[in-house]
């Protein structure tokens, strides 16, 4: 913990954009660190309420949770839709802190780096101690937690393959976070050549488009304040990856390769349809 | 005949090349190695590539996601693909026990010689051992 950090990294802390923004910022950023670009550490809101969908989730799961739910989905919709480079379920972000963590990595490396996302779930679970709230990883809590594996709000459970239900936040694996057996933060990577993206989703609060899954502030049963979270999240993975998280921005080329990319992929109906 | 692992050729991204002469023409039949296997842990999608579709080396020709990370393919030949397991992505479990005769992903026609960087065998073990 006392080690001076050898490795200077990138804190962008963005307004909202809407959802293929977002997803295009990322997939720049990946690319960029791949190239050499300094890690990356990206907090960020979303526009409008949006439904990301894992990236091989089919299309037709999200049509049939909107059509159970009465939630209009799509651009002209009350829920934007998009799909992610991710892997994993489908969320609805609505009232959540979205991370996004971009480190170089080995093109030997292969598959997930599930020490990532232990690393990352840690530090968060360390700062929503300090606040207050107790939130324990799935695999520490044994198969007879209170884990409320809810269907929702129709009552009806959906599953993908291997029978998993259709949202992120109703599923569980061995690094989610729980609070009183709620999952409240779930996290996704893509892998490139040379380069790992991360997504994390905080649920902060609950979204009345997804009313069975409660955030944090319903949690904990008190305001809860994010700039705190964020400040306190910065310093201890500055301590956890050994990087120097210093505040910059995006790049003008990573700007503008994520308006190709957008038109390419997470703003282009035949793309997000394409499963 | 069973695949013997330490006759093929490796990418340094696992990915592994048995080559065959067939007509005059050479072919290349590709899977991912048994150490990828591992590693991936809990293979659940695998994306395959068009027949048809012509390769550069080091292209990406499919997807896979595991442990909710998804990670792309690259074709470690250059050629056109002429042949799919389309089998494999119902059935991604069999590649734990078998990665190099049920596991091979596509056959693909060369279209120039095999790239100096594949490895042979006594190559990639030690890339994997120096893994961890």
């Amino acid at each position: 913990m006392s080690e001076v950090p050898a490795i200077r990294g990138r804190l962008i802390e963005s307004a909202s954009h809407d959802a293929a923004a977002n997803m295009a910022i990322d997939e720049a950023l990946l690319s960029s660190v791949a190239a050499g670009a300094p890690p990356t550490l990206r907090f960020y809101g979303w526009k409008r309420p949006t439904l990301s969908l894992g990236y091989f989730q089919p299309l037709s799961e999200a049509m049939a949770w909107a059509e159970r739910t009465g939630v209009a989905l799509g651009s002209t919709g009350e829920v934007d839709l998009v799909r992610r480079s991710t892997g994993g379920g489908a969320i609805l972000h609505h009232a959540e802190l979205t991370l996004s963590l971009t480190l170089p990595m080995n093109v030997s490396d292969t598959g997930a780096r599930e020490a990532t996302y232990r690393n990352v779930h840690e530090a968060i679970a360390s700062e929503l101690k300090v606040m207050g709230v107790d939130a324990k990883p799935f695999r520490t809590l044994g198969t007879g937690a209170a884990t409320r594996m809810s269907s929702d709000s129709s009552g009806a459970s959906s599953v993908g393959k291997r029978d998993e239900p259709f949202l992120c936040f109703q599923r569980r694996t061995d690094e989610d976070l729980i609070v009183s057996g709620y999952k409240v933060l779930g996290s996704a990577q893509r892998r490139t050549k040379g380069a790992l993206l991360q997504h994390g989703s905080l649920l902060w609060s609950v979204s009345p488009h997804a009313d069975v899954l409660p955030g944090i502030r319903q949690l904990a049963g008190r305001r809860l304040e994010m700039d705190q979270l964020i400040r306190g999240l910065q310093q201890r993975l500055k301590a956890m990856f050994e990087i120097d998280w210093q505040l910059g921005a995006l790049e003008s080329e990573e700007m503008e390769a994520s308006k190709q990319i957008v038109t390419q992929r997470y703003g282009n109906s035949d793309w997000t349809s394409k499963r | 005949m069973a695949r013997d692992p330490s006759t093929l050729r490796y990418a340094e991204t696992h990915e592994w090349v048995d080559v065959q002469e067939e007509g005059g023409d050479k072919f290349a039949t590709i899977g991912i190695s048994a150490f990828a296997v591992e590693q991936l842990n809990d293979l659940v999608y695998m994306d395959l590539p068009e027949v048809g579709r012509t390769l550069e080396v080091g292209e990406e020709f499919g997807e896979v996601e595991s442990v909710k990370a998804v990670s792309p393919l690259y074709s470690p030949v250059a050629g056109e693909v002429v042949a799919v397991h389309t089998d494999l992505p119902d059935n991604l479990d069999n590649l734990n026990d078998d990665a190099f005769d049920f596991g091979w992903i596509l056959k693909v026609k060369l279209s120039a010689d095999l790239p100096d960087s594949l490895m042979d065998y006594a190559a990639y073990q030690k890339q994997c051992s120096e893994a961890g």
